[in-house]
C-alpha cells in the first residue's frame, strides 16, 4: 500500500476494571489529517477507548502504535512515564468535555494559552504574549480579556480557551472528549464550526468521542460504533449514518429527534 | 539530690544524627532535591525553626563557633534561644560575627558579609516545595520535579508580569539550581538570592514540619528564575543605612514615632556594628 502511514494504529485493544473489560478487541487506524469519530451510548466503552489510546489509562491487552514527528513507530504500551509527557508537551493535546478540567481557573487566559509554551522552554514574556494573543483571535475570545480568569468566561468561551491551549504548541493529534456537550446549540454549532476550521487549518488528526451523532456527521470523516465495549461498526462517517449495518447503529439513527 | 542534666552533643540521639546526616549526604549528592527524613521534636515549636536546629545538631560538633540570625539580627528572641541552647547542649563557643563562625544559623537572611569556603549556612524552611501554592498535590509536585517539568512557574511569574507588569515576588524567589532542580530558598529576599549562586560556603536546608532536607554544596549555580525580557531583578535601596551608613546592604523600616516616622536601618546587625566602628574609627583617624 503507497501513502502516508497510519498516526495511530490499534490492534485488540483491551482495557480491564477489576474483572470486567471498559473495551475490548478494538482494531483502527487513524491516518494524519483524519478526523475519527466514536460514537455510542453511555457505558459503552467509549471514553475508556480514548483513554487507553491517550495513555490515561494504561492498555490490558493488544497494542497501541504512535508514529511520531521524527517518523519513529512507539508502541504506547511500553512507553516510560517520561517519554508519554513528552508525547503531551509536543506532539497530543487533549480537550476534556468539562473545560475546568483542562484549564487552570485561577490563572489568566494568557497564562493559560502560554503555560505549554513555557513548559517547552519558551522564555520570552513577550513572545508567548504575543502567540497567546494571536491564539485567543483564533479561537474568537476578545484579545482584551487576555488577562481574565476563564472564571470570569462563559461555557462556550471556556471551552474555545482551551481548545487555544492545547493547540498553541502545534500537536498531531488531539484528543476530545464530547467537547460540545454541555453547550447550548447556538454555541455548539460555533465551536464545532471553529474546530473544523482549526483541523482543516493545521492538518490535525482528532479523536473526538461523542454521543451526538450531528457532531459526528459535521466533523469527522470516519466513525466507529461502540456498544458494550467493542467496536460494532465503523466506516466513513456519511456511510455508517446513511446507510447503517448493524441493528444497534440502525436503532441509534433512527432514534435522531428530527426538528 | 538529683544529677545535673546531661545531654547528648547537640541534643539530638546518635541514631537520630545518623539520620539526618544521611539525609544530608543525599542532598549535597543531588543539589537541590527535597530528602525526605524523619523529623524529630525539639524543644521548640514547629515553624519555629525545628528544620534547622535539627540540621545544624546532626553537624555541629564541640570546636564549632556557632552564629544564629534571625531577619538578619543576632539579638531577636529566637536567634538568642537557639545560640544559648546549642551552648548548653553542644558546648560550642557562640560568635555574632560571620567571618568567625563556622557555622551560621539563619532564618530569612544570608549575612553581609560573604561567607568563605568552609564554612556551613544552615536555613530554616517554612514550605520547602516551591511549586506547592501552584500545585498542592505533593505526588504531583514530585512528579513535576522527576520529569523537570517546570511549565507552572513560569506560569506564576506570567501572571505576576501581566497583572503588576513586574515579577511581584520578593521574597522565596525560585531558583534553579545546578541547572536541574527547582528550589525554595526559603523566604530569604530575593536581595540575597544572587549571594546563593557560586557560594563557597556549604548550604544547608532543613524544614521540620515539612520533613525535607536540601542542600546546595559549595560553588553549585543558583538561578533566580526569570524571563529573557524580563529578568530576575534584585531588590535594590536607593539610601544607606541610617546608623552605619553602608549602602547595598538589606535594609529594614524601623518605625520611631506615631507621626509616621521611620527610619532604614541594616537587618544584618553584625555588619551593621563592625561598620559603624569601622566609621567611628575612620573619623578619629582623620581628627
Amino acid at each position: 500500500m503507497s501513502g502516508p502511514a497510519p498516526l495511530l494504529q490499534v490492534r485488540g485493544a483491551g482495557h480491564r476494571y477489576g474483572d470486567r473489560f471498559g473495551c475490548r478487541d478494538v482494531d483502527l487506524d487513524l491516518w494524519p489529517g483524519e478526523v475519527l469519530a466514536v460514537v455510542g451510548e453511555s457505558g459503552s466503552g467509549k471514553s475508556t477507548l480514548l483513554g487507553v489510546l491517550a495513555q490515561r489509562l494504561d492498555l490490558t491487552e493488544g497494542s497501541v502504535r504512535y508514529r511520531t514527528a521524527e517518523d519513529e513507530v512507539l508502541e504506547l504500551g511500553e512507553l516510560s512515564e517520561s517519554a508519554v509527557r513528552r508525547l503531551w508537551r509536543s506532539e497530543w493535546g487533549f480537550v476534556h468535555q468539562d473545560a475546568a478540567d483542562g484549564l487552570r481557573m485561577h490563572v489568566s487566559a494568557g497564562g493559560n494559552v502560554g503555560e505549554p509554551l513555557m513548559t517547552n522552554g519558551w522564555r520570552n514574556y513577550g513572545e508567548i504574549r504575543a502567540v497567546a494573543s494571536e491564539w485567543l483571535r483564533r479561537v474568537e475570545i476578545p484579545e482584551d480579556r487576555i488577562d481574565d480568569h476563564p472564571t470570569t468566561f462563559s461555557g462556550g468561551m471556556r471551552q474555545r480557551l482551551q481548545i487555544a491551549r492545547n493547540l498553541v504548541v502545534s500537536p498531531r493529534l488531539v484528543f476530545m472528549d464530547e467537547p460540545t456537550s454541555g453547550l447550548d446549540v447556538s454555541v455548539q454549532a460555533r465551536l464545532l464550526d471553529l474546530l473544523r476550521t482549526l483541523v482543516h487549518e493545521f492538518g490535525l488528526a482528532v479523536v473526538i468521542v461523542t454521543h451526538d451523532l450531528a457532531v459526528a456527521r459535521l466533523i469527522s470523516h470516519r466513525t466507529v460504533v461502540m456498544k458494550g465495549g467493542r467496536v460494532i461498526e465503523s466506516g466513513l462517517t456519511d456511510r455508517v449514518l446513511d446507510d447503517p449495518h448493524a441493528p444497534y447503529t440502525q436503532l441509534l439513527v433512527s432514534s435522531i429527534l428530527q426538528g | 539530690m538529683n544529677e545535673p542534666i546531661t545531654y547528648n552533643t547537640g541534643y539530638l540521639d546518635e541514631q537520630t544524627k545518623r539520620m539526618i546526616r544521611r539525609a544530608l549526604l543525599k542532598a549535597v549528592a543531588v543539589p537541590g532535591f527535597q530528602v525526605p527524613f524523619a523529623s524529630r521534636e525539639v524543644p521548640m515549636p514547629r515553624g519555629w525553626g525545628t528544620g534547622g536546629v535539627q540540621v545544624t545538631a546532626a553537624v555541629i560538633g564541640e570546636d564549632d563557633v556557632l552564629k544564629v540570625i534571625d531577619q538578619g539580627a543576632d539579638d531577636t528572641t529566637n536567634a538568642v534561644s537557639i545560640r544559648s541552647f546549642f551552648a548548653t547542649v553542644a558546648r560550642v563557643r557562640t560568635t555574632t560575627r560571620t567571618d568567625e563562625a563556622t557555622l551560621v544559623q539563619t532564618r530569612h537572611r544570608i549575612p553581609e558579609t560573604p561567607l568563605a569556603a568552609g564554612q556551613i549556612i544552615v536555613y530554616q524552611v517554612p514550605v520547602p516545595e516551591p511549586l506547592r501554592f501552584l500545585e498542592p498535590r505533593e505526588t504531583e509536585t514530585r512528579r513535576l520535579h522527576a520529569l523537570e517539568d517546570y511549565g507552572l512557574m513560569y506560569v506564576k511569574l506570567y501572571e505576576d508580569i501581566a497583572r503588576y507588569g513586574h515579577i511581584a515576588k520578593t521574597y522565596d524567589y525560585p531558583v534553579l539550581v545546578n541547572g536541574r532542580y527547582l528550589m525554595a530558598p526559603s523566604p530569604i529576599p530575593s536581595f540575597d538570592n544572587p549571594k546563593m549562586h557560586d557560594n563557597p560556603a556549604l548550604q544547608l536546608f532543613g524544614a521540620g514540619r515539612e520533613k525535607r532536607i536540601y542542600a546546595v554544596p559549595p560553588h553549585t549555580s543558583v538561578e533566580s528564575l526569570g524571563f529573557e525580557d524580563h529578568p530576575f531583578e534584585p531588590q535594590r535601596f536607593d539610601r544607606p543605612c541610617e546608623i552605619c551608613g553602608s549602602s547595598g546592604v538589606y535594609l529594614d523600616e524601623v518605625i520611631t514615632d506615631d507621626a509616621g516616622g521611620a527610619v532604614f536601618v541594616c537587618s544584618d546587625t553584625d555588619h551593621c556594628e563592625r561598620a559603624s566602628l569601622a566609621g567611628a574609627e575612620d573619623e578619629e583617624a582623620r581628627a
